[in-house]
């Protein structure tokens, strides 16, 4: 398989989704199924609301989220600092908003990459099966008999801190869910007609696989990858939590979270804030990930 | 069925092997200096250089591996500890049975809550019962476990005065660990459990076992249920694996002296060898469970059997 077959990946689904005759009524009821659901849609306007502030951060932020001052260090939420202030005198509420883009960017950049290795791997241990696909599984049984939280760990600890050593770390501990995703998806609609029907009419095992076989596994995938988010969202404050991953200063929330730890006792609202905020994050995608699957399954439709 | 169970048990040989590989080839590339570490900022050039050589920080990595390889699976040592020159093997050894006990209860929360739970949810679909279940596995599934943990003690250990926030002296240190991991980990199961009886009941068998004028309760428990759970059960290997990586997160929290806490302390200092063993032994804790569950499938699952019955 070439690198320019592979590059279609992103652009074959989006073909082939507006393409596809039904598929516009399709997605339309789809929506309208995922709207119904009340829980879909609280998780929708939660992750919006995230998302415009992680945008807006430097507008709704009314101090400098990086400034240390003394004077006003572990201040209680008031009006002057709507969440209060660190140990090192920074405002809280400047920080949380700061940290919305971390979780995001984290959640997101770690499962898609986790989720283009699985496509990658998943397709081909799927369609060409045998030697392969029994090369695949094995590979990914031995990453997945290390529990995700301390691969993460020990990755981690390998690659030190920082936002890209992050994002591999979690990524990786993710690409073995992906796969067998992918692959189990991929096995179920191998073997029907219309694939049948490519094969026929000569198309290359490259262009049946991305063109006729992915787009019609999208399902399963748009549901892994919104629980997966969150996963990973929940996994990356975790390592900031236990000293590794993202760390101080920067403000990401499990970061802030693992300082204020420290101060408890007293300014119980430093660790409160961000584990609010971490736990709505990861249940907006919760949610979000539910409804899809529940209005994308056919099997749950009544 | 002899030859599947002997085939799977074979089996798990040469993944620990990989897997102890796997970690010992990322945890070589750690950045930092063992020697130093252990020597502390004082120590001379030459003498930092003189215990690299010692401890075979020289020698190529392929050396290395086999040595590690051999300790580990001929001798069944991992070393001594960089902080305290202790046996990382007896340490662990002695920090384990904590660690089980907090994975054991978290398997326990899961059986006797999320199972049921998941059951009442499926049978009063849309009911208050379902949302309920939806509810505490959502909750479950996105607070973090160490937030439940720190917010658990805030409440009855800082406000409250009810429990003692850290140590294992007596039942009370027990309580607050139990609420934390049972939490978290019933989500799962709960809504695994929901979606397989879901599937279930609308399977033509169980339309069949309706149509034999069958009562409900019947139906339900003896043709239902049993289907339902085999993938549930299977779940919970992995639950079972996700509660052992997650005790690191819960033995600091609460200070519990098990493997993860040991771990998290290592993690500090760069230790690399507790990190190494810890992650090691709980991987191989991890297969075994899986193993034993595997196995346990075989029996009850009818088709596994025949499969191997007919050749």
């Amino acid at each position: 398989m070439s690198d320019v077959e592979m590059s279609k990946v992103p652009n074959g689904i989006g073909v082939a989704e507006t393409s596809e005759q039904k598929g516009k009524k399709r997605g339309s009821s789809t929506w309208s199924r995922f709207v119904r659901n009340k829980l879909s849609l609280i998780g929708f306007i939660i992750l919006v609301i995230m998302v415009l502030v992680a945008i807006l951060a430097p507008v709704l932020a009314t101090y400098d989220y990086q400034a240390i001052d003394p004077i006003n260090a572990n201040q209680f939420p008031s009006a002057a600092h709507w969440f209060g202030t660190d140990n090192y005198g920074r405002d809280i509420w400047s920080r949380m908003v700061y940290g919305a883009r971390y979780s995001l960017a984290i959640g997101i950049s770690s499962q898609a990459l986790a989720l283009c290795i699985g496509i990658i791997l998943g397709a081909i241990a799927g369609y060409l099966g045998g030697t392969v696909d029994n090369v695949i599984l094995r590979c990914c049984d031995i990453f997945q008999s290390i529990p995700a939280t301390l691969l993460a760990i020990v990755i981690s600890q390998a690659l030190g801190s920082g936002f890209f050593q992050t994002t591999l770390a979690l990524s990786v501990s993710g690409i073995a869910i992906a796969v067998r995703m992918l692959r189990a998806t991929m096995l179920t609609v191998r073997n029907q007609e219309f694939v049948e029907a490519a094969r026929a009419i000569d198309c290359s095992s490259a262009r049946i696989m991305f063109r006729h076989i992915l787009p019609n596994s999208l399902s399963p995938m748009i549901i892994t990858t919104s629980l997966g988010i969150g996963h990973m969202i929940m996994s990356s404050a975790g390592l900031s939590y236990l000293g590794l991953g993202i760390q101080e200063p920067a403000a990401e929330w499990g970061a802030m979270l693992a300082l204020g730890k420290g101060y408890m006792r007293y300014y119980p609202f430093q660790v409160i804030i961000p584990g609010i905020a971490i736990a709505l994050i990861v249940l907006a995608f919760n949610l979000i990930g539910d409804g899809l699957r529940d209005a994308l399954d056919p099997k749950l439709k009544s | 069925m002899v030859k599947y169970v002997i085939k799977r048990i074979l089996l798990i040989i040469p993944i620990i092997l990989i897997v102890a590989i796997l970690i010992f080839t990322i945890m070589y590339f750690t950045p930092g200096d063992a020697a130093r570490t252990i020597l502390g900022n004082q120590a001379t050039q030459e003498q930092v250089e003189a215990l690299m050589e010692s401890l075979g920080l020289n020698d190529s990595y392929f050396k290395q591996l086999l040595n590690f390889l051999d300790q580990l699976f001929l001798h069944f040592d991992f070393g001594t500890s960089y902080i305290n020159g202790t046996s990382v093997m007896s340490t662990i050894i002695s920090k384990l049975p904590n660690t089980l006990l907090l994975a054991a209860m978290a398997l326990a929360v899961q059986i006797c809550v999320g199972i049921p739970l998941g059951i009442t949810a499926a049978f009063h679909q849309n009911k208050w019962q379902d949302i309920l279940c939806t509810l505490v596995a959502l909750l479950g599934a996105s607070i973090p476990a160490f937030f439940v943990a720190l917010v658990l003690i805030l409440l009855l250990s800082n406000n409250l005065h009810l429990l003692p926030s850290y140590g294992i002296g007596s039942w009370q240190n027990w309580v607050m660990p139990f609420l934390a991991v049972g939490f978290s980990g019933l989500g799962p199961v709960a809504r695994q459990t929901r979606s397989q009886m879901l599937e279930v009941i609308r399977s033509d068998y169980i339309v069949t076992a309706r149509a034999k004028g069958l009562s409900q309760k019947t139906i339900k428990y003896k043709h239902a249920l049993p289907n339902a759970l085999i993938p549930v059960v299977t779940g919970m290997g992995n639950s079972f694996g996700n509660a052992l990586g997650g005790t690191v997160v819960i033995e600091t929290a609460f200070s519990i002296p098990g493997v993860g806490l040991y771990m998290y302390q290592a993690i500090g200092n760069r230790d690399l060898p507790v990190i190494r063993g810890g992650v090691i032994v709980i991987s191989i804790l991890f297969c075994l469970v899986m193993l034993c569950l595997d196995l346990a499938y075989a029996f009850i699952d009818p088709r596994i059997k025949a499969q191997y019955e007919k050749k």
